[in-house]
Parts: structure tokens; sequence; C-alpha cells
């Protein structure tokens, strides 16, 4: 999943892509909506200071006549990651502009609301009813900063599978839409633009708007500095994790088969599960790998990203290698980290690891334990962790965990979980 | 008595019979010696003997004038001792009576191994070709793989036989003696020691599950590689054993030196991915008696302590 972020016009290729419609009244009814909506929408730009650049173009809403503002959080993360250098600031459909204020983040779901100055602004008024999958929705935004656009499209109803909701939206979202509204036919907001699937056609999504009211009822004080909204998004993403992982480890992990072994599968609907194998006929070997992640990964900044859970599992077993050759093509497997978790200098601490032999209950492993810090949310962790079982000369199980975004803890619990649901079949 | 010419290491160029007094010294050719250093007088000294009998070395007036080396002093007169040394423009020079005495004979102590022949070099090759095929097959999983493992195999043995080729050369304009298949077995002993010796670390690191047993490694095989490098020496010059031992010593010294300056400066730079102990060999190679999942997972604190200092240190 791809989020919305438009840095200046570079992304013209997409912009193209916009549905064709042919039926005449709902162009009419785009069209009272897009004037009636038009200036309670606004195009919202984080300008680095030092050049007077924009550095992020996203839009944003009004949601009460004080000022209110809604918008996606990953639209002023450059902001918050650097409240020096940044600041944010709105231009309106008639090309007024003015300072905007960052009160308050929801960064699990990607919200975050902040305040310009006025009395008596047009805005939107929420929503109150579940939407009927099939209705019809207006998604309003500033695609690729080309200026304010209207794009049908229609509810599809809510993701259920996934750790936070999200409304899957068909229709043409387009960076640059991000933090912009979505309105039903009446002119009622249901949901926030917040990402579309890249390599899909008019797959978006968008915030619930439920989410959006809880922002604004917990907004009660709204003189926290960037310094304490960083604080508090960093336990937002605590609070989160604990509460998945602690769902998580309520009851030992659930396992599948692999080969001989038992290892952790899926845990809850939201965890997906895909398989590959290697078997082609001119190797001597024979690999099956199976992958389970919970993909959503909630965005900090622009090359954090975090809360991503994933079980990487590689059965390896000798087709026609004597043990010498076997444990060789083991070794080489168990040294290659194919994808580690990516992470810049100014962001994460290097990794740190130790490495040993391991006996759960029913085998011995070599295992290796990496610890990572985030620099700048203290307390977070990224845990990577990669076992090999040594029960057998023509086969064995590689796994890797690795686990983004958690606290201490609950990094060593869910660990010490994850080794103990490996074994042997009996 | 004899005037000896000297190189700037004090090894003697030429030599000349100093056969009637006076004797002088030159760049013109009426001179008894002639020397062709432009820093030199056309008439720079004459050696005389004294009314009492003893040489004497008298400047003639050149401009560049005349020096005792040691200690080095401008003199115009020069008493000549038994073994003194004198500069003259960018020459040196040195007066030896006939009598000087000389140290006796040395020993003709070739090494043993430049008796190494035929029969060891091929003994050589055929073991580094074994192990060489072994790792090559070894680390290969694909059934068509039996090009790919003699091309390996090939390529590495010419490039250790080109190596020793090059010394035998270096050899024979030395010492006019080639003794390719001494150098042919001193090259691949020692490079089938290096393999052998970084393939036995690795195992340690896993055996007694060593968290970083590369630098060892790295120093084990610069030993070896020194070793190689001794015998070489040892060969092509006929520096003593000390000498040679000394210059591989600091060859390789210098290079594991290196080795490690590059390793650290890469450790200084950022990098993303998880570095652990990859080592892994069959579980009847195991040692270590290993952790509980308790231990194992609590072992991570420390690591917890790293990376929280890590973070907090800018």
């Amino acid at each position: 999943m791809m989020r919305i972020f438009a840095l200046g016009l570079a992304l013209f290729l997409v912009a193209g892509s916009a549905p064709v419609r042919a039926a005449a009244p709902d162009v009419d009814a785009a069209q009272l909506l897009f004037e009636s909506a038009k200036d309670k929408v606004l195009k919202i730009r984080v300008v680095l200071n030092a050049t007077q650049s924009q550095a992020a173009v996203g839009s944003g809403f009004l949601v009460s006549g004080d000022g209110l503002v809604v918008t996606n959080f990953h639209v002023v993360s450059d902001f918050l990651e650097r409240p020096a250098e940044y600041t944010v600031e709105y231009v309106r459909h008639d090309g007024r502009t003015g300072p905007l204020r960052l009160i308050n983040v929801d960064v699990i779901h990607d919200l975050a609301l902040l305040r310009i100055r006025g009395r008596d602004l047009p805005h939107f008024r929420l929503v109150s009813h579940m939407l009927e999958k099939g209705e019809r929705g207006y998604s309003l935004g500033n695609p690729h900063d080309l200026g304010l656009t209207i794009v049908e499209g229609t509810y599809s109803g809510l993701i259920t599978e996934s750790l936070y909701e999200h409304i899957h939206f068909t229709g043409a979202i387009n960076p640059g839409m991000s933090g912009g509204p979505a309105i039903t036919r009446d002119g009622e907001v249901f949901g926030v633009n917040v990402s579309r699937l890249v390599e899909a056609e008019l797959v978006s999504f968008l915030v619930p708007v439920k989410f959006v009211r809880e922002l604004l009822a917990a907004t009660r004080d709204e003189s926290a500095t960037p310094e304490a909204l960083l604080r508090r998004a960093r336990d937002q993403i605590l609070g989160a994790q604990n509460a998945t992982l602690s769902r998580l480890l309520a009851a030992p992990l659930p396992t599948a088969a692999l080969g001989g072994y038992r290892v952790p599968a899926s845990v809850g609907e939201f965890m997906r599960c895909w398989g590959r194998a290697e078997d082609e006929q001119t190797k001597l070997y024979r690999a099956s790998t199976q992958i389970c992640s919970l993909e959503d990964a909630i965005f900090v900044f622009e090359n954090v990203r975090t809360g991503w859970i994933d079980f990487e599992h590689t059965l390896l077993e000798s087709r026609k290698l004597g043990w010498m050759r076997f444990y060789k093509l083991y070794e080489t497997r168990f040294a290659t980290v194919a994808n580690p978790p990516p992470g810049l200098e100014e962001d994460f601490t290097e990794f740190r690891c130790r490495t040993e032999f391991v006996h759960n209950d029913s085998l011995m492993l070599r295992a290796a334990i990496c610890l990572r810090a985030y620099k700048r949310l203290p307390g977070l962790y990224d845990l990577w962790m990669r076992a090999a079982t040594l029960d057998a000369y023509d086969h064995g199980l590689q796994t890797t965990l690795t686990l983004l975004g958690v606290s201490f803890d609950n990094g060593e619990r869910f660990a010490q979980r994850y080794l103990e649901a490996i074994s042997r079949m009996k | 008595m004899f005037l000896e010419l000297l190189d700037r290491a004090g090894e003697v160029r030429s030599r000349v019979r100093v056969s009637g007094l006076p004797f002088t010294i030159g760049r013109a050719y009426d001179n008894d010696l002639i020397l062709d250093d432009p820093f030199v007088a056309p008439h720079h000294l004459r050696i005389e003997r004294r009314d009492d009998g003893a040489l004497e070395l008298v400047d003639l007036g050149s401009r560049n004038g005349l020096y005792l080396v040691e200690p080095l002093q401008r003199v115009t007169r020069l008493a000549l001792g038994a073994d003194q040394r004198v500069r003259v423009g960018h020459t040196q020079l040195r007066l030896r009576e006939a009598n000087f005495p000389v140290e006796p004979e040395r020993e003709d102590t070739m090494p043993w191994f430049s008796a190494l022949d035929r029969p060891v070099f091929f003994l050589a090759l055929l073991l580094a070709a074994g192990l060489l095929l072994w790792d090559a097959y070894v680390s290969a999983y694909d059934e068509s793989a039996t090009v790919q493992i003699v091309a390996s195999v090939l390529a590495a043995l010419l490039g250790t036989l080109a190596w020793a080729g090059v010394w035998a050369f270096i050899g024979r304009l030395a010492t006019h003696h080639a003794g390719f298949y001494a150098h042919g077995a001193i090259a691949l002993l020692g490079m089938t020691a290096i393999w052998v010796v970084y393939d036995l670390v690795g195992y340690l690191e896993f055996s007694l599950s060593l968290e970083d047993a590369q630098p060892f490694g790295l120093a084990a095989a610069l030993g070896c590689l020194g070793a190689v490098i001794y015998g070489h020496l040892r060969l092509v010059s006929r520096l003593s054993a000390r000498r040679a031992a000394a210059t591989a010593g600091t060859v390789s010294g210098t290079l594991l030196g290196a080795l490690l300056v590059v390793e650290f400066v890469a450790s200084m730079a950022y990098s993303p991915d998880p570095d652990f102990s990859a080592s892994l060999k069959a579980p009847l190679f195991r040692l270590s008696r290993g952790e509980t999942l308790q231990q194992f997972v609590a072992g991570a604190r420390a690591l917890r302590v790293q990376v929280d200092a890590m973070r907090d240190q800018r």
C-alpha cells in the first residue's frame, strides 16, 4: 500500500488516469457539490523555511466554523519531524493563504488536526449514518498540485482484514489529494482520502469519519508543542502495538505445518500469508517459503514506516545433496538477508545482534536476535530475529521474524513466544 | 693497498689497487683514478706518504672539498687510518690495506625448501586442486554446475601458478636461478593453508558460538601469506633468514593493518542491515551447549543498552 504523498509535480504519469464517465445527471450533481464544497477544502503546503519552497502538498477540509481543519498525518509529518525548519500553510480555492497551526495528531489512522484563524467559516458536516456498499461518493482534493478537483467513486465497504479500519473506495485518488474529504451526495464527509493501491486501478482507501470524530473529541488542549505532539504520536504507536501484541500474545501463537515442522502462522484475519516454492528440476534441493505479514504499516516520517510484523519460514530439503553440501547451502541461505528492514541513519541506530544456540522443548536452533532504536521516538525499537533448526542433515527450517515499532518488553515477549512456537512434528 | 668506490648503501661498487705514490684522484684523464662525478674537481685529491711514513689524503684546492664521513667534517688534509671513509663530490671512497682482516667465509645455507622439486610441486598441485574442487563442488547446488566448478578451479590454480612464475622470473634475474617448482610448491601450499585456516575459523566461530571470529581468520590467513612471502624472498635473494622474515612480516603486517583499517572505516559508515554471526555448520560440529529460550531472549537486554546508548549519543 502506498501513501499518497506528492512532492512537487514530479508525478504527472498517474494524473491522466481519471475514469471516463458518461451519465449526464451525475455530472450535474458533481458540479453542484463542487460549488458548495470548494470553499471548505484547502490546499495544505509544508514549506521549507530556508528556501521558501514547498516540501509537501496535500489537501484538508474545514470541520468547524471556528477554523478546525482535518488532513492526513503524512501530509504534515515533515513539519513534525523538524518543526524549526518547516512551516505549514493553507491555500484556499480563491487563492487566499495563511498559516496553519498543528494542534493534534492520530498517527495510527493517519489524521492530523490543524487550526486556522477565522469565524463563521464555511465547513463540512460529518455524516451520521452508515453508507451502503455501492453508494456513490465524491472525493475532493488537489491531485499533483493541479488545482482542486472532484472525483466520483463508489463506497465499497470497510476493509475488515486490516488491523486499522479503512474504507475501500473505488475511485481515482491521486497523490496530493491526501487529507481531502470524501463526501456523500448530500455533501457530508464520510471519509478522508489517504491512500491507494499501486499497480491497481481505482482501488483507493479512506479513513472512516468516526476516527475524525474521535480525534475532535480527544482534542481539549490546543497548546501542545510539536515536540509534545511527536511524543503523543510515539505513545499512540506504542499503544496500538501493545494492543495488537497483547491480542497476539493472549494465547500461544497459532501454528501451521511446514515439512516436518510446525511454525508460527497467520494470527487472526489481519495477517496475510503467502507461499512460494523453489522446485526446479535442475536444483539439487527444494525450498518452500511461507510468509505471513501484518501489512498495516504506520506512516511516521518519509522514511519511517512502522508497525510491520512479518514471519518468514523457509524449509530447505536436500534432493541429492550430501550433508556437507547441504549445510553449505544452509549456511549461505542463513547468511543472506534478502529484505532487511529499511532505514536511514537519521531515523534509526544500527542493529546490534547476538547469536547463540538456543533450545526450546523440541529443537536445537542457531538464532540471531537484533535490535535497533528509533532515534526520534525514544522507547520504540525494531526487532529482527533469524533462526535455523539444527536437527537433521538433509533438511532444515530457517525462520525470520521482523517486528517493527515495538516497546522492548513486547518485543522480548513476542520473540520468546515465536521461538516457543517452532517445533518438530510428532 | 686498495681504494674502494662505495655506493649510497656502503656497498663496494668498484675497487682499484693503489700501485704507487703519490696517487691522484679527479675528473681529468691524467689522474690515477678518474671519477665521473660532476661535483669532483679535475684534480681533486692526492694520496702521499708523509715524511714520518704515514699516508695522507690532501685536498688540492677543490671547490667542493674533502669530507670525512664519520664524523662528517670538512678537512684539507687527512691522515688515513685503517678503515676510513671520505666523500668527494657525491662519491664515497674507502682506503684499505692489503692486510685488512676480512670476515671468515659464510656457510652456504640455502633454505631447505630451495630443494623442493617436481615431486613436491605436483603433490602440492594435486592437494590444492583437490581442495578447490571439493570447495567448488560443495558450494554448487545445480546439476549442470560441472563446467563452472572446473572453470573456477582452473582459474584459481592458474592464478597461483602465475604468481609463482613471477617469483621465478625475479629469481632468474637476481640469482640466475628460476626455481619455478620450489616457488610453485610454496605458493600452492600457502594458498591451501590460507583456505584451510579461513574455513577452520568459520567452524570455530560456529562450534564455540563466537560472535565474530573474522578478524582472527584474517590474521591467520595473513600469517600464512607472510610465510609464503618469506619463502619466495629466501629463494630469490641472498637475504639472511632474519632479514627475509622481517621483510615478510612487515609486508603481511602492513596488509593486515590496512585491512583492519578498511574494516574499521566500513564499520563506521552507517548500515541498516543486521550484522550477525552467520556461520552455520552441521550439528555435529556444535560444542557450545546453548541457552534456553529465556536466557537467549533476556540476552537482548544487553543489546537494548547498546542501542539506547547509540540513540542518546547525539
